[in-house]
């Protein structure tokens, strides 16, 4: 009932069905998705659209309790009813899309959370598809989708890249990795230069030695998989890729 | 016949992220520099609380009004400027020393800035260390960004979460500055060359400044080196008001130095 | 305080950063801007010369930084006739 979609500006979570169920069992739903996947929403800003759901302020400061506890923050609530709207508003949270021009804004509503480091990259609105960013992501930065994310430049140290899907860096991987951050752990990592700082897919960890590091640096292009349970690092043969995934 | 042509400014912002690598000694040389060459500058010191660039310039003992004062209005702009006899148009806004930064935010830097245009071509902004309020009211103004590192890894680690602030911010003029480069630590890999910084932040850089001992004593008075001209860190200052002020200046040091060829290698 | 600079432009750097410093941490600690001794010089001399005629030029005023206390040290040359007499004061104890 819950669907976790990436849009513009980060993460956004679809209460489909909202009107004809409690919303109490909405937040259950919610808790275990998150309960599921911490690492990927920790930090996180997160928009809902509960549709035509009508909710006061304690439904909502609820929401908000069960976010925060969880390290996720709350930056807005989109819905079509127009008493929830005002609810939202009157928590100083932000009921509408931002317009154009974020620097004539009011100081009442929120700006939409910096976290997001997409820079206004269009995305479809569907949780499966994915990311494409054309830049290099630098330090401090986070890229967050449910989906796939394909990075075309280089991923700085300090910089991190969390997906649900497979993570392709069409230049040099720096940074911290997180592919299948929701569980799915047939995802993959690949790079033109493997030398990230952490590699996690779904719930296994791995952080190369330094010298490790060093050594990937100028090597032909790698991808990270899950084999029992592991991480390994194979060379990535960049034509072989297509076949890898409609074979297997 | 008689308008004049209003006056094309520009706001630069200094600034690094990491501390204590030489934004403060940049903004005064660079901009006393811009002065020399005939431009009509002032130079802003943004570290509110903890104000520096009035001493580097020597003008600390002429301080009445500060930033904080015009902005709460108890003085006027002109009241707050300081200025230095050394250049022709060369002014000082000097920053408050007993507040803190939350004295000011960012739209009213920007305010303030609106004001400078008026009369000055270049308003240099000397942001404080940090990522916080004060660094986000220095960048709010800022039409080109100069960001300073020191060739060593924790300063360009600081300077690319910066350099991505100021994107994230719709800054598109973000330009490198590497200071403080001592030659023969390069040559002994000891620091990081040009490449290795270039591969990680691949940001034009605008100028590369010499260690030189000239800085400290230059300190010490209240004097910037590029009154006195001589030494490699004023000659490297000076080009880079050069490059500021429209100018080719090759990113090359006379060929008798030689240790740039050392840098731009590995 | 421009005539204490030019006092020491022949020694070395770091007295001149040692003096300098001294000065600044005075002010810092007293909470008032540098530049405003030539406003209460000004301010002085406007007051006194009200009531007597002031030697304007030679007028000095001065922060005096002792252990505990600080002080205004205030040389006021007067026009009397031929000869100059001074008047000193030390006043306006500064706050701690």
């Amino acid at each position: 009932m819950i669907a976790i979609k990436g849009y513009r500006h980060g993460l956004l979570i679809v209460f489909n069905g909202a009107s004809e169920t409690p919303w109490l069992s909405h937040l259950r739903e919610l808790e275990a998705k998150l309960d599921a996947n911490p690492h990927f929403f920790r930090g996180s800003s997160v928009a809902f659209d509960v549709k035509d759901a009508m909710l006061n302020e304690d439904d909502l400061r609820h929401a908000i309790d069960v976010l925060r506890t969880r390290e996720v923050k709350l930056w807005a609530v989109f819905s079509q009813n127009a008493e929830t709207c005002a609810h939202v508003r009157s928590l100083g949270l932000t009921d509408r899309l931002p317009g154009v021009s974020t620097a004539r804004r009011t100081s009442e509503q929120p700006a939409p959370p910096r976290e997001a480091a997409r820079h206004g990259e269009p995305s479809s609105s569907e949780g499966g598809e994915s990311l494409f960013v054309r830049r290099r992501i630098r330090s401090g930065q986070v890229l967050r989708h449910p989906g796939h994310i394909v990075v075309v430049g280089d991923v700085n140290p300090g910089a991190q890249i969390i997906a649900g899907g497979d993570i392709i860096v069409w230049g040099r991987l720096n940074g911290a990795v997180h592919a299948g951050a929701l569980g799915n752990s047939q995802a993959v990592v690949c790079a033109l230069e493997m030398s990230p700082t952490c590699v996690r897919i779904a719930e296994a960890v791995y952080i190369p030695r330094s010298v490790d590091r060093r050594r990937r640096r100028k090597r032909a292009a790698e991808m990270a998989m899950l084999k029992e349970q592991e991480i390994i690092i194979t060379s990535w043969d960049v034509l072989a890729y297509k076949t890898r995934f409609e074979g297997q | 016949m008689n308008e004049q042509a209003p006056l094309e400014s520009r706001v630069i912002t200094v600034t690094s992220g990491k501390g204590g690598v030489g934004k403060t000694t940049l903004t005064a040389n660079v901009g006393t520099a811009l002065a020399q060459l005939g431009r009509k500058v002032v130079v802003v010191d943004g570290d509110i609380g903890l104000r520096n660039l009035d001493l580097v310039m020597g003008l600390e003992h002429r301080i009445v009004y500060d930033i904080v004062d015009y902005v709460e209005g108890r003085c006027r702009l002109r009241q707050a400027l300081i200025r230095d006899k050394r250049a022709p148009e060369l002014f000082l806004l000097p920053a408050a020393q007993t507040r803190d930064k939350t004295a000011i935010n960012p739209q009213q830097m920007v305010l303030v800035c609106d004001e400078l245009r008026q009369e000055f071509e270049f308003i240099l902004i000397d942001s404080p260390a940090g990522i916080e309020q004060g660094f986000q009211n220095a960048l709010a103004p800022a039409d080109v960004v100069l960001v300073v590192i020191n060739p060593e890894v924790s300063s360009v680690r600081d300077a690319d979460r910066v350099i991505g602030l100021a994107e994230s911010q719709g800054k598109q003029q973000i330009y490198l500055v590497i200071n403080r480069v001592v030659p023969v630590r390069v040559k002994k890999q000891e620091m990081l060359s040009v490449d290795d910084i270039t591969e990680v932040l691949s940001t034009e850089i605008i100028g590369i400044v010499p260690e030189d001992e000239a800085i400290l004593s230059a300190s010490n008075r209240g004097t910037p080196v590029v009154c006195n001209g001589k030494g490699p860190a004023a000659l490297a200052y000076r080009d880079i008001a050069r490059r500021l002020n429209g100018e080719q200046v090759p990113l090359e040091a006379p060929q008798s130095l030689g240790w740039l060829q050392r840098l731009f290698g590995r | 305080m421009e005539a204490l600079n030019r006092l020491f432009t022949k020694s070395n750097s770091a007295q001149i950063a040692k003096q300098r410093l001294q000065t600044m941490l005075t002010y810092d600690r007293l909470e008032i801007p540098p530049g405003m001794l030539t406003l209460i010089k000004d301010d002085i001399v406007a007051v006194i010369s009200q009531r007597v005629s002031v030697d304007r030029e030679h007028v000095n005023v001065n922060l005096l930084h002792e252990q505990d206390s600080s002080k205004l040290v205030v040389d006021i040359p007067l026009i009397v006739g031929r000869g100059a007499r001074t008047l000193r004061s030390a006043g306006a104890p500064g706050a701690r």
